[in-house]
């Protein structure tokens, strides 16, 4: 049985499959199996029914090829505003202080957007122009008390599915955002506390600018990614970058889980990277006291091009 | 047997097995694998797959035997993609027996009808 389970643990990880579905498919099996030893059974006749682990792992990840994050329900909340998209490519431009706001497909072919919430919604600016859909919080001068965390907004923004998002442009003070199935070509980020998930995104560009957010990406595809970070945390499980990633960052520390990218750049003061399954091609460190630490099983060739910092090490084993 | 059409079937039979009660999994594969020709390693990706996709609903029981054992059950979303698919199934299934037993179903039958064909077509060029 623990051999079973240890080659299984194997070959999920080489069809690179995330940590957690890895934890629960192997916590499946171990009962599975337990139960089929409680019946009785012998330990060939185990073999013969659970048949090899390399094959339960092929099967899994081709499960996983269409797999998509489970959107947000939008059932509780109330449809705002619909509009018709007539090209197939459109940019998006949104503007927020506090509201939290989710980013999903929808299978028509008009931009949805839904809220929730107390505030006063009529007081957002709204409009898809000459392809370009645009919603700001509305413009507050000095301190205005009757925005309580207590009224927020909730946004959901449906864009249509088969429509390119050539640029999707976000600025919020401290929404917390999530970002679901896109496929954008120019994702541009910019957050002073909220925090942001993205998840099974597709994107070319992305461009990330976060003070003490933090952020979550998981199980995307990306060609390049810029980070900039002051005190937040960034995670990153189960990315594809096919090209370079650089990242800056103050404090804030880098997790990397089953990531892989060409040149990794990472300007550092004491933020540290940590990578477990972390296949760049090339280091390049810069920092005063962060480190780069990474924990591989297969043992890829890194080439460590530069490293320049005060007491930084790189650590790759 | 084709691998595509058989994870069709099989997905039908899990979902078969699953209208009738709550199982956990290794019962799940014993159900079906006592029918057919099929081990774990078809049978589990199924029901993670239809799991995903909220066709059915997870949850813990004790077993008799200690550990807890992860029981799935079907969601009515489930049910009613179970009863498209069943009916899916019995239209095609009819229609290939339809096809493949047209003028009887006994081999030496359709052997013979074959040959004298053949040796037609022959004779004919």
């Amino acid at each position: 049985m623990k051999k079973y389970l240890e080659d299984l643990r194997q070959e999920l990880q080489k069809q690179k499959l995330t940590n957690k579905e890895i934890e629960e498919i192997i916590a499946d099996h171990e009962e599975m199996i337990r139960t089929a030893m409680e019946e009785g059974l012998s330990e060939e006749q185990i073999k013969a029914k659970f048949g090899q682990p390399k094959q339960v792992a092929e099967e899994l990840a081709d499960n996983n090829e269409d797999v998509v994050a489970e959107q947000d329900d939008n059932d509780d909340l109330v449809l705002w505003k619909t509009y018709q998209v007539e090209h197939d490519s459109l940019s998006v431009d949104v503007n927020l202080i506090s509201e939290d706001i989710t980013y999903q497909l929808s299978d028509s072919s008009e931009i949805k957007v839904y809220y929730e919430g107390k505030a006063k919604v009529e007081k957002y600016e709204i409009s898809y122009e000459k392809n370009e859909f645009r919603l700001s919080a509305p413009k507050r001068l000095g301190f205005n008390f009757s925005f309580g965390k207590g009224d927020d907004l909730r946004f959901v923004v449906e864009l249509p599915k088969h429509v390119v998002v050539k640029e999707l442009k976000h600025v919020t003070i401290s929404s917390d955002s999530t970002f679901k199935n896109l496929k954008v070509n120019d994702l541009k980020v910019n957050t002073t506390s909220g925090d942001l998930v993205i998840t099974h995104n597709q994107i070319e560009k992305f461009k990330l600018n976060s003070v003490s957010g933090d952020c979550s990406i998981e199980d995307s595809k990306i060609v390049e990614f810029n980070l900039s970070q002051v005190s937040g945390d960034t995670e990153l499980d189960h990315v594809t970058i096919s090209g370079n990633f650089k990242a800056n960052t103050v404090s804030g520390d880098v997790e990397l889980n089953d990531v892989t990218c060409e040149d990794f750049e990472m300007h550092a003061v004491s933020g540290d990277v940590d990578g477990k399954e972390f296949y760049p091609k090339k280091v390049t460190l810069k920092s005063v006291s962060g480190d780069v630490n990474i924990k591989n099983q297969e043992k890829r060739y890194i080439e460590i091009v530069k490293k320049s910092t005060l007491s930084g090490e790189i650590n790759i084993g | 047997m084709n691998a595509q059409f058989k994870r069709g079937i099989i997905e039908l039979c899990v979902l078969s097995v699953l209208v009738e009660k709550d199982m956990y999994g290794y019962l799940i594969i014993n159900q079906l694998s006592d029918f057919i020709d099929v081990n774990e390693n078809t049978i589990y990706p199924i029901l993670r797959r239809l799991t995903k996709e909220d066709y059915f609903e997870t949850y813990l029981e004790e077993s008799n035997e200690g550990a807890p054992r992860k029981y799935y059950k079907m969601t009515e979303k489930g049910f009613i993609y179970y009863l498209r698919l069943r009916e899916e199934w019995d239209a095609f299934i009819g229609g290939v027996y339809q096809i493949i037993n047209q003028g009887g179903k006994k081999n030496e039958e359709i052997f013979r009808r074959f040959k004298t064909r053949i040796t037609e077509t022959k004779a004919n060029k």
